[in-house]
Order: structure tokens, then sequence, then C-alpha cells
């Protein structure tokens, strides 16, 4: 069978518990079934398949709900992820003051060219805004990471984090193809390089 | 769209797995090789003794029995990456069979983890387990996926 895909991309959700980072999995359906047995069980990861340009890129996204606490546990799930979606809700405050700290563990387990995204949630109530999106937009710029506010409840914005994430991650991953076709030139020239670059 | 008994008399050579869910039409997984039985060489339909019990899923509140020629046939998927869609739960031993789940050809599976309706979450649609003795992972690349025939609806392509 021939592979049906361009590319495969682990992402990953972060962000302090209740945020909604299960919500922007569950596209908004009027028939859904948030009461199945396996909200209980809980949900580990999705496959999700987009298309930007002329690629079918699918998304493997580990959604860490509930594993918060348990950062030894959270570490597993660095492993290999090539995007990390960094979650607070804009109707809670102590969620944003969070974000620095999930960057920092973010930074600290992920793989060096693991691409960020912050995004504000309003999973729920817009009445209860307690961040602005001002706020938002300085501290993605402090960080240097794009930033987005999202809802999981109109479905405002929430596949445009998944698109945006992949397409950052699919110019790095072109710019460092065209980087490793320079290297196997070089080699063949006798010119071997000595950097071990990307895998 | 269609169902399962439909789909067998409609006899097609391709068709597109899709959620049941009423507006939630989510895209599974597509077969592509159907032969005359709705045998498929990628997808291969295969006998599981003792396997979970899998809701027919039609409306909430409206689980019919499964009728008893289907009941523990399922669609073979051996890669995750050939789903369009899904949702994975996490592991769990809790599912209502005791008995040992074999396959066809009587090797033992071993039961990890539910799968749902990536959109909508309605589920299970299936189940996900190690074949024998499998390679265990943590990113769900070992796994041995396995969809119901009767728990997600066929889009022909005429």
């Amino acid at each position: 069978m021939s592979r049906a895909y361009d590319m495969t991309m682990k992402l990953l959700l972060v962000g302090d518990s209740g945020v909604g980072k299960s919500c922007l999995l569950l596209r908004f359906v009027e028939d859904k079934f948030t009461q199945s047995f396996i909200t209980t069980i809980g949900i580990d990861f999705k496959i999700r398949t987009i298309e930007i340009g002329d690629k079918k890129i699918k998304l493997q996204v580990w959604d860490t709900a509930g594993q918060e606490r348990f950062r030894t546990i959270t570490m597993a799930y660095y492993r290999g992820a090539m995007g990390i979606i960094i979650v607070y809700d804009v109707g809670d405050e102590n969620s944003f003051n969070s974000v620095k700290k999930w960057y920092q563990t973010v930074n600290q387990h992920a793989n060096d060219d693991a691409q960020l995204i912050l995004v504000g949630n309003k999973c729920d109530d817009d009445s209860a805004r307690q961040v602005s999106k001002k706020q938002g937009e300085l501290v993605a710029q402090e960080l240097g990471v794009p930033f987005l506010e999202a809802s999981a409840k109109t479905n405002e914005n929430v596949d445009a984090v998944f698109f945006q994430l992949a397409q950052l991650i699919l110019e790095k991953t072109n710019v460092a193809q065209l980087a490793q076709k320079e290297n196997n030139l070089d080699v063949t020239q006798g010119n071997k390089s000595s950097s071990s670059g990307c895998c | 769209m269609l169902k399962y008994q439909q789909l067998k008399q409609s006899k097609p050579q391709s068709a597109i797995l899709r959620c049941s869910s009423t507006g939630c039409n989510c895209r599974i997984l597509e077969v592509k090789d159907f032969n005359s039985d709705l045998q498929s060489n990628d997808f291969p339909l295969t006998k599981i003794t003792n396997a979970p019990k899998m809701p027919q899923t039609i409306e909430l509140g409206n689980e019919e029995a499964l009728s008893d020629e289907s009941q523990g046939l399922f669609y073979s998927v051996d890669d995750m990456w050939s789903f369009d869609n899904i949702g994975v739960s996490k592991t769990t031993e809790k599912f209502e069979g005791t008995e040992e789940i074999k396959t066809e050809a009587g090797e033992t599976i071993y039961f990890q983890r539910y799968l749902i309706c990536a959109d909508c979450d309605r589920g299970p649609i299936g189940f996900a387990g190690y074949l024998g003795d499998a390679k265990r992972s943590d990113d769900g690349s070992g796994l041995h996926y396995f969809i119901h025939p009767e728990s997600v609806r066929y889009e022909i392509k005429r």
C-alpha cells in the first residue's frame, strides 16, 4: 500500500489543569457525547489529517490532561514532539501566570527544535475574561512564540492553532532538509561535515 | 451514507468510513480495495473471538444490539497512520470480557485501548491492542487497531 500522506508530526498540548486542552481536540458538534464512558478513561492522543498546500499531513496530538501534576510521567510525552501548544484559559489568571513555568518545562524537556505556540483558550464563558488579548500577545512576544486566542465552544481558531503550528514545523523541516542536502553535497565533494545536525 | 448492512448489498470497490453521529461525519478511514465479499487486503475484516462489545452507534440512547452476524467482526488496521482521524483512549484494563481475545488465526490480542471518533468523542467504535509478542511502545505505534464495521457509516464515491 502506498503511503497516502506526506508527513507525520507529533504535537503536544500542555498547560494547567482545567484550561480546556481536551476541548481543543473536540470539535463542537450538536450531538456531543460527553457522557461517553470513554471520557472517564480519558483520551491519550488523536490522529488528525490536515492539508497544507498540496501536502497531506497527519498530526498525532497528545493531550496531557490529568498528567499535569505528575512531572515525571509527563517527560515521556515530550520525546519526539515536534510541536508544543501551551494553553491557558483567558478566564483564569492563574493559568496565565503559569505560562512562563510551562515554557521553562517545555524548554527543559522538549527537543531544541520543537516549535511552540501559545494559545489563550476561552472554552467556557467569555464574560469571565480575566486575561486580555493584549496581555497574551505581550507574553508571547517576550517568549518569542506565536500566539492565538481560540474558542473550542465556537470553533473559533481551533483549526487555526493546528494549521499554524503544522505550517511552522513544515517550514522548519524544509529548511532543515535543504541544509541536509547541502551537507550531502559537501560529502560527495569530500568535505565531510562533522556537524551532527538533526535527524 | 450507508450502514454496514446496506454496504453489503451495494458491493462497492471503495468506501470512506465516517462517524455515525448526527452532524459529525468525521472521516475515519478510507478503504480502497473491497472485493465482492467486502474483503480488503489493506484492512482485512477479521473475526475476533471474545472481542469487547461495541455499541451499534446509531442514535444517542438508541444503541441497538449488534446483529449476530457482524458481532466479533473488525477491520484490522496495523498502522495508526492509516487513519485520517481517530481518537485513542488511555490504556485501560477496563472492558467486560474476561476471556482471552484471539484473532481468527488464534493469535492472542492484549487489549489496551478503546477507539473513538476524533471529532465528537463518540464511541467506542473499536479497540486497540498488542498482537502476540509485538513490541510494546508508549506512542501508539506498536498497537494493532480494530474498527467495528457497524459502528461507522460508509460514504461511497460514485
